[in-house]
């Protein structure tokens, strides 16, 4: 064998190597950081206002989410108004639509409370709620806790004595969009 | 006799105003004591569920005993032995919606406490002892910040500095108490430097002030001689004595508007604060504070010294009422007061001034982008163009723009041609961007719930699916069992 086909031989086999080696990194890559599901159904999600009411006609926010990256329109989300449909609409490179009023209409954000001299203790509101927000046990009282209530309002149907009841928010909240003017105050 | 040295400070605010002081104003009359024969305290918000039976209705509570603590550890004392005539709800100071549990009283000596009813501490108590004593005596900011004092105390701290500068026109609560109670700031000063182990103390004043400075110079101690102790004198400028502002004024530090001055080892007190506090070392907790009742609306102005829960209406009528007409009354002074819309409420720790004007009518006209108020915000951001983007709800270009540092000292409507509420504005959008903020983790945390949640869900129908499986798995068996038992039996 002369020097040139040993060369020629040592070159395939680096090269071989090599490239053998570089496949084996890339599929071991591939399957470590492997994303489960689109990226884009996420932010979508993050638009959303996470009430899982249901109001979209989909099971709760998430489900409505893969739904608008197959296509869904963006304008089904009455909880989140204006604000989710300006967001959605910047994310996803669409114009802003007004809110399709089919689905209901914005209000201001409520939060469950449960008339405990009525409660009957029959759980059925614990398994109705999207967020576990409502804590009690069989024949016992139940209670919302409100900081995590989202104000969906999936409790108020299942509940056989009709105690529940859905009031405005006691901390701060945001208002529902405006353009009314704004106060001014003469200092002297 | 000690002397204190005395620095005049190189730097100056860029931006800012220098406006007529109007301090004179008040300071013309002696401080006078207030006394008043109705007391209305307002619960803090952390203190709104509890019960009224907590005080029974027509008992007695002498001067000096405690109220209520809340949950910072602040022990509100009953500013005089008084009965109790009613508790109830009612409008806040603001006339926000929600309402407040406000605690009615009737006076019956009002003289001050003339027995301390905490007991005396000795000389030089230690860092423990003494954020102890400060929460006991209800110890907080009474700059108009309101922040617990004691709090402040559990960082690492090293230097001391004495806001005194004062900045806003019409204020005069801080330099009376520093004309007439110097040797008090003094005694809480060393208790400060010693029980914190700090290394050095800066008293800044405003050059507008010199019997304030003539008087803290004349009861300087001579205990504080070893220490590296000064006072530093400022040009007069709004808004110098704004926190960040002022240390850096002092000291020359910049500090960020994402951290907290406690952080990096600088406390700042108001003299007033270290007064009150230099009482509770001697077993006085607070009951009073000193008011400022000025404007050009009120008849004759003055420095009062006013129990806690005085109400507003007797405070404004001891400096002889409003002039006829329509008058504001703002808590605070001229520039960060805001309105006082029930003036039957009651006088708070953080009520440093009530500020009183007539009712102009202005009417904003548009923005005509002159800049005046780029020029004179002192930290030096472009108020109309957060202005422009807040009135087009454009948050996000506002914060971009640096909302989040707007100080809210209203010097940009003074200066504005157009009559804008450029403040009121930047006040709002900052209220919305925090909402905005809580209602994000809201979400956040019901995204959490509700994945967990379908988890859970998941695991169980599956588990159930499998239990099925296994049961008919079972039955099956057995059913192939009977069958072949009556297939033998024919047989």
């Amino acid at each position: 064998m002369n020097e040139i086909t040993i060369d020629i031989i040592a070159g395939v086999i680096a090269l071989t190597a090599l490239t053998t080696a570089g496949g084996l990194l890339l599929q071991t890559l591939s399957r470590r950081f492997r994303v489960d599901g689109s990226p884009l159904v996420a932010q979508i999600d993050a638009c959303l206002p996470q009430t899982q009411c249901g109001q979209c006609g989909h099971p709760g926010c998430r489900p409505y989410a893969e739904a608008i990256a197959s296509g869904e329109s963006i304008n089904k989300c009455p909880p989140g108004g204006r604000d989710t449909i300006e967001a959605l609409a910047d994310l996803l490179g669409k114009e802003p639509i007004p809110l399709d009023a089919a689905h209901g209409t914005t209000e201001l954000p409520k939060v469950a409370v449960i008339d405990e001299t009525v409660c009957i203790g029959c759980t059925k509101c614990i398994v109705a709620c999207p967020v576990d927000a409502i804590l009690g046990a069989a024949k016992l009282m139940h209670t919302v806790i409100a900081d995590e209530c989202t104000g969906c309002d999936l409790c108020l149907a299942p509940c056989p004595v009709d105690c529940i009841a859905l009031v405005p928010r006691s901390w701060p909240t945001r208002d529902i969009k405006s353009t009314a003017s704004r106060e001014v105050i003469a200092r002297g | 006799m000690a002397e204190c040295r005395i620095i005049q400070s190189p730097r100056r605010l860029a931006g800012g105003l220098q406006r007529a002081d109007g301090k004179a104003l008040s300071l013309s009359q002696p401080l006078m004591q207030v006394n008043p024969p109705v007391l209305q305290i307002a619960l803090p918000d952390t203190l709104q569920d509890i019960p009224p039976e907590r005080w029974s209705i027509g008992a007695q509570i002498e001067a000096g005993q405690p109220l209520f603590t809340t949950q910072e550890g602040i022990t509100q004392a009953c500013p005089r032995t008084a009965t109790v005539e009613s508790v109830g709800t009612g409008k806040t100071l603001s006339g926000s919606p929600t309402p407040c549990r406000l605690l009615n009283l009737t006076v019956v000596d009002p003289d001050p406490p003339r027995q301390p009813s905490l007991t005396p501490l000795p000389a030089n108590p230690d860092g423990r002892t003494l954020r102890q004593r400060a929460a006991d005596a209800g110890i907080v900011g009474l700059g108009g910040g309101g922040f617990p004092a004691h709090l402040k105390w559990q960082h690492r701290l090293h230097t001391l500095i004495v806001n005194g500068a004062e900045c806003e026109p019409f204020l005069t609560a801080d330099e009376q108490t520093m004309r007439l109670r110097a040797p008090a700031i003094w005694d809480a000063v060393v208790a400060l430097m010693s029980a914190l182990s700090l290394q050095r103390c800066v008293l800044v004043l405003e050059d507008n002030k010199p019997e304030a400075l003539a008087a803290l110079q004349a009861a300087y101690p001579s205990v504080l001689d070893a220490q590296d102790v000064c006072i530093t004198v400022i040009q007069s400028q709004y808004p110098s004595g704004a926190e960040r502002q002022l240390i850096w004024l002092a000291l020359g530090l910049e500090i960020a508007t994402t951290t907290f001055p406690v952080e990096h080892g600088i406390v700042v007190h108001n003299p007033v604060t270290l007064a009150a506090l230099a009482d509770a070392l001697h077993g006085y907790p607070l009951t009073d504070r000193i008011v400022t009742v000025t404007g050009p609306s009120i008849v004759t102005p003055g420095t009062f010294q006013t129990p806690l829960g005085t109400p507003i209406d007797l405070l404004l009528s001891q400096a002889g009422g409003l002039r006829p007409g329509h008058h504001n009354v703002f808590h605070g002074g001229p520039y960060t007061g805001w309105p006082i819309s029930n003036t039957a409420a009651g006088v708070r720790a953080t009520t440093a001034c009530l500020y009183a004007a007539p009712v102009v009518s202005q009417t904003p006209s548009p923005c005509i982008r002159c800049g005046a108020c780029a020029e004179v915000c002192p930290v030096q951001l472009q108020p109309q163009q957060l202005f422009a983007a807040l009135t087009h709800d454009q948050l996000d270009e506002a914060l971009h723009v640096g909302l989040s540092q707007c100080l809210e000292c209203g010097a940009c409507d003074v200066v504005c041609p157009s009559n804008l509420s450029l403040t009121k504005t930047f006040q709002d959008g900052i209220r919305d961007h925090q909402i905005q903020q809580s209602e994000k983790q809201r979400a956040d945390r019901a995204r959490t719930r509700f994945e967990a949640r379908n988890q859970r869900l998941l695991k169980r129908s599956e588990a159930d699916e499998t239990r099925r499986a296994v049961r008919r798995e079972r039955s099956g068996s057995a059913l192939d069992r009977i069958r072949a038992a009556r297939a033998e039996e024919t047989h």
